[in-house]
């Protein structure tokens, strides 16, 4: 993607960019339509739900970036939780914070080695990445079922709730740790050079490997930094439900974490972390906006995924006219 | 003679036969009632569904391309089928959904396809848009609730055998007329990508884009007619599944796609396209079906089964792997890169 220094043309050829107009643009429709909606309850609604799926979706983008995928996300998510949830649950009944940390740090390792697995099988055993993640994937939910017997872990410590729902500076803990990441990764992909190598690996593997990048080890470490992602949105989801199950999420959010991935215009080597950030919130608003406002409807809170599904296809097409659109000013 | 077994002992599908052969027989030797003609028809009926959906994605995998939205394909198209004739009080057997659930599967899934290859989209991200709307579709404007008003045709279709038989452990089981589906499928398939002009395109366009395009091929023809029959067998199997089943379900198959996908490539299926036949496929769905019912005969209790399941791929993936092979089989050297050359 060149940035043309032409007036409009940035705003058609930079994916985020489009995204913060067509982000704007929701947000006025629904601020003129639906009542409430510009209010601080509908803020705190959105910025906290939308985290957990947003940092799967940033693990996604990497392994699509490197023309992969990481399907186990969702349950590498939940098998992070289900260990941080035993260790608290090894520990005194009065959870420290220290304490706390620990549980954490152990579902960050648990992430990692999750990442490490499938970040062998893609990058050192050339192992299809649908495959390699759909096997993690039933292997992750396999550990959860055998080790929980299938029931969901409830009755964590209260201490695990200020994560999920506590709120510092008006603004929920989750939507910080969020933006925390963003930065992070906008860093890590922008200015190291392990992103810039994880850019090239994506873009041609052999040029990068004649170049004298290990493009294996880049691959095996973009995919433990997704399984590390992973687990945070795990530690997340584990504080705002208070809770672990290792159904939690399956059969969509994997799809959900496409979605802001397509949207974003992720694809080999081109990663814009600004994009897939501006894509979670998009889809988050829109999904609130349109459950307060059919919420007196039967079956409303359905229409949100209808809706995402249009919303996707729309940008999509939209997207690949603007291509063929060039504005002079 | 002896030269075309050795071709053929190499290809994909024969390795995978075997495989499956062999695990097959070593459940047997676990649990001898795993080997019975009842299991095996038990097997048969319950890669059904999956057989169906699978030589659905043929086509479209062989494009190279990917497609989840036959999932809700499938789901749109019996819940629909359904809501409609039980309006009419429609009362015979499976005919009339077919009608109904089969060209609308078509017709939806051409639809992704022309939208996907005229806007030059890939088929992947336009179908998890169809995904979306599909499903919420079916639960926001149809019913958010499973459907258990069969009509009085369909009742008695799950016992509906070609072959009965009578076994201890199973009791009265037998050859599913649904197999005649799937094998009416799978040879209309393989004449299709054998013998037709437009079936063998889709090897060539996966294979070659370039060549195929400038040969002359239609990438817009392919992708519609590719994604018309995937369509039209999702239907077919959404419908099959839920007469079977005996309830119409919103959320059919939701979360399966991966699956019918996996057993595809298991099968030999390439991802990147331009390899994969028919029999490929009906042995990824039932190397996937017999693991799956042979870890119940092997007495595995129901909570370790995922586990199970996983660290079998898991091994799979790593002895199948080709880098491995290709060093060897050492281990360690595969963190290396081969300075010797």
């Amino acid at each position: 993607m060149k940035l043309r220094i032409t007036g409009f043309s940035i705003v058609l050829e930079k994916r985020s960019l489009l995204l913060v107009g067509i982000l704007g643009s929701i947000i006025i429709i629904f601020g003129i339509t639906t009542p409430r909606f510009l209010t601080y309850p509908m803020f705190r609604v959105i910025t906290s739900q939308c985290a957990e799926i947003g940092l799967m979706g940033l693990g996604m983008g990497l392994a699509w970036m490197l023309n992969g995928v990481d399907l186990s996300v969702n349950d590498a998510a939940n098998l992070s939780a289900l260990t941080a949830a035993l260790t608290l649950r090894h520990l005194s009944s009065e959870v420290s914070a220290a304490e706390l940390l620990l549980s954490y740090m152990v579902a960050m390792a648990t992430g990692l080695a999750c990442g490490t697995l499938n970040g062998i099988l893609i990058g050192y055993l050339d192992v299809p990445p649908i495959l390699a993640t759909l096997g993690g994937m039933t292997l992750y939910r396999g550990i959860s079922i055998a080790v929980t017997k299938g029931k969901a872990v409830s009755g964590l410590p209260v201490i695990v709730t200020h994560v999920g729902r506590g709120v510092i500076w008006a603004i929920p803990v989750p939507f910080l740790i969020f933006v925390v990441i963003y930065i992070l990764m906008y860093l890590l992909l922008n200015y190291t050079s392990f992103g810039f190598k994880a850019r090239m690996v994506g873009v041609n593997p052999r040029a990068s490997y004649f170049s004298g990048i290990n493009y294996r080890k880049v691959i095996m470490f973009v995919y433990m930094i997704s399984g590390l992602l992973s687990s945070i949105a795990g530690i997340i989801i584990m504080g705002r439900t208070r809770s672990v199950a290792y159904e939690y999420g399956t059969q969509v959010y994997v799809v959900f974490t496409l979605l802001i991935v397509n949207l974003a215009g992720i694809s080999a080597g081109q990663y814009g972390v600004t994009a897939a950030v501006l894509a979670t919130i998009t889809l988050q608003v829109l999904s609130s906006g349109f459950y307060t406002r059919f919420m007196t409807l039967q079956g409303g809170p359905f229409f949100n995924n209808f809706l995402w599904g249009l919303f996707l296809v729309m940008v999509l097409i939209f997207s690949q006219l603007l291509k063929h659109i060039k504005i002079k000013l | 003679m002896f030269f075309r077994t050795r071709r053929y002992f190499g290809k994909h599908e024969v390795i995978l036969a075997l495989v499956i052969l062999t695990i097959s027989i070593a459940i047997g030797l676990v649990n001898p009632a795993f080997l019975s003609v009842a299991t095996i028809f038990e097997i048969l009926r319950g890669s059904i569904p999956l057989s169906l959906m699978g030589l659905g994605i043929l086509p479209v995998l062989l494009l190279g391309e990917v497609d989840i939205s036959f999932v809700g394909i499938a789901a749109m198209t019996s819940l629909v089928s359904h809501a409609i004739l039980t309006k009419i009080g429609y009362a015979s057997g499976l005919w009339g959904y077919a009608v109904i659930a089969l060209p609308l599967g078509a017709i939806v899934a051409l639809l992704v396809g022309f939208i996907s290859s005229f806007f030059r989209l890939p088929i992947f991200a336009v179908s998890l848009g169809f995904w979306l709307m599909l499903y919420g579709f079916n639960l926001f404007f149809i019913s958010p609730e499973m459907r258990f008003d069969l009509p009085q045709g369909l009742v008695g279709f799950y016992s509906n055998f070609l072959v009965k038989v009578r076994d201890p452990v199973v009791g009265e089981t037998g050859l599913h007329i649904g197999v005649l589906y799937v094998l009416t499928a799978a040879i209309i398939m393989w004449f299709l990508l054998r013998y037709t002009v437009i079936g063998r395109g889709f090897y060539i366009l996966g294979g070659n884009r370039d060549v195929a395009l400038r040969t002359g091929y239609s990438s817009v023809k392919l992708a519609c007619v590719a994604m018309a029959i995937n369509g039209t067998l999702a239907a077919l199997a959404g419908i099959f599944h839920c007469a079977y089943r005996r309830f119409f379900d919103p959320i059919l198959f939701r979360g399966s796609e991966l699956q019918v996908i996996a057993a595809a490539v298991i099968g030999g299926v390439s991802i990147t396209g331009g390899k994969g036949s028919v029999v490929g496929v009906l042995l990824g769905v039932l190397f996937v079906q017999v693991i799956t019912r042979g870890l119940i005969y092997l007495g595995i209790e129901p909570t370790w089964q995922q586990f199970v399941i996983g660290c079998l791929l898991i091994t799979f993936f790593f002895i199948t792997s080709p880098r491995l092979r290709l060093l060897g089989g050492r281990l360690i050297p595969v963190f290396y890169e081969r300075r010797k050359k």
